[in-house]
């Protein structure tokens, strides 16, 4: 009976003892409590404010500068595309419609440059030769500008690189073989735009490739070119 | 006495395993989760779900937006001034004003011809731009067509609250969408947070509990 009590407070001991030393140890591993995270309740004056946002504008003017002059490959980083408004045509018979160009081509060459007024959006500007004119008056070249180009982004993390683009503008680049349904720019006669979401049919290895957010790309993704050339003639010419 | 001494530690040994797997998890999960529990709008903290603007006070207090006019085209102007209203008489912790207000975060509203409508990008206090939640807004650059209608501009103002697009209803946040003014999905449920991940709403992304 003794010897079981002795026992017990030995447990009892021990426990204890470890206990006091792990509250110890967790304390100090653990430090004092962090301190309730406050809200930027000021985001300091607006001197302050309109100082930050001009360096976070010079510093993506900058990327893109430097990414041109370093003759960066804009295929080299992510591309990500962000929401802009527009659904686009929802088929091929109303994206012909609304089209005032439409033409068959090879993108010679794509300038990225900063955001001509003065926001953070760099300006892609490609100059596109063209093999066919389907609508509109013929020539043999012609500007596509889009809105959009190589950034910094950032999801809460680090800075990173992507080629930014809106979701129903994607981005064509020098090298890429398109079929471009245009609209004019308003104040710009030397440009283009492309409709919204279905502007820009791409031609990879003979194929139709739509963009993704195209609402009538199921009915012309891997057509061939040549059946896509057929069926936008037809629409041109009013035929049934 | 000697083996009463080497039970005693015994003992201490055991139970000291015993805590530092158990007491050891506790401790170092409790640090991380220090302080407020983030929950909608508490932007200001690192490590916020969410995609808000961090110029805002916390639950039920006003955020206070100040458009900054660099359209030059006063229709465009007039247009805007209609989309913000409806905004702000909405429910929810949204004030849209061409004046300055007290500690307000900014959108500068631009004319933009090489877009076909109207976009909205948010970006943090470092200058990169928000691709996705989490992401603490520090300003805005809402960019338009010239020929942009109410409703593109009343769509992307919600853009810069830190709202996606709502593919499940016809209501402004939908892609496309021709309503003028948010609706009650746009704005969220009672109490904030409430329902489908989907109806969150501004109320449930600044907790906004009136």
């Amino acid at each position: 009976m003794g010897i079981r009590r002795i026992e017990f407070r030995s447990k009892l001991l021990g426990v204890g003892l470890a206990v006091t030393a792990a509250l110890v140890a967790a304390q100090v591993v653990a430090g004092p409590p962090d301190p309730k995270p406050k809200p930027p309740l000021s985001r300091g004056s607006d001197t302050e404010y309109a100082q930050r946002i001009t360096a976070g504008r010079t510093m993506q003017h900058r990327f893109v500068t430097d990414f041109v002059a370093q003759g960066r490959d804009p295929r080299s980083v992510p591309r990500i595309s962000l929401p802009a408004y527009g659904l686009g045509p929802a088929s091929l018979v109303e994206a012909v419609a609304q089209a005032e160009v439409i033409v068959v081509g090879r993108v010679e060459h794509t300038l990225f440059s900063p955001d001509p007024f003065g926001g953070t959006t760099p300006l892609a500007t490609s100059q596109i030769g063209v093999e066919q004119v389907l609508k509109g008056a013929p020539t043999k070249s012609l500007t596509l500008f889009q809105s959009g180009g190589p950034m910094l982004h950032s999801t809460g993390g680090s800075l990173a690189e992507a080629l930014i683009q809106d979701d129903n503008n994607e981005l064509v680049l020098s090298g890429d073989d398109v079929v471009l349904l245009l609209q004019p720019v308003a104040g710009r006669p030397e440009g283009f735009l492309p409709l919204p979401a279905a502007g820009v049919l791409f031609i990879k290895e003979g194929r139709v490739v739509p963009e993704h957010s195209n609402r009538f790309g199921e009915s012309v993704m891997g057509k061939t070119k040549a059946e896509l050339l057929a069926a936008i003639s037809q629409l041109v010419r009013g035929d049934p | 006495m000697e083996a009463k001494v080497r039970k005693v530690l015994v003992w201490a040994m055991i139970t000291a395993i015993f805590l530092a797997s158990t007491v050891g998890v506790v401790t170092l999960t409790s640090k991380v989760e220090a302080g407020d529990k983030i929950f909608g709008g508490d932007c200001w903290q690192a490590g916020t779900p969410l995609l808000c603007r961090t110029n805002w006070g916390g639950g039920n207090t006003v955020l206070r937006l100040r458009m900054i006019d660099q359209l030059n085209n006063q229709t465009l102007r007039d247009r805007a001034t209609t989309a913000g209203s409806n905004w702000t008489v909405s429910a929810g912790p949204q004030i849209f004003d061409w004046n300055p207000q007290p500690n307000d975060s900014w959108i500068f509203m631009k004319t933009n011809p090489f877009i076909p409508d109207g976009r909205a990008r948010n970006l943090r206090a470092d200058g990169s731009v928000c691709t996705g939640a989490p992401c603490n807004i520090d300003w805005s650059e809402l960019e338009l067509n010239p020929n942009a209608a109410v409703y593109v501009i009343a769509h992307e103002l919600g853009h810069t609250l830190g709202l996606d697009h709502h593919t499940l209803d016809s209501v402004l946040m939908t892609d496309g969408t021709t309503l003028t003014s948010p609706t009650s999905i746009d704005i969220g449920n009672l109490p904030p947070c409430s329902g489908a991940t989907q109806y969150g709403g501004v109320r449930c992304i600044y907790n906004w509990n009136m």
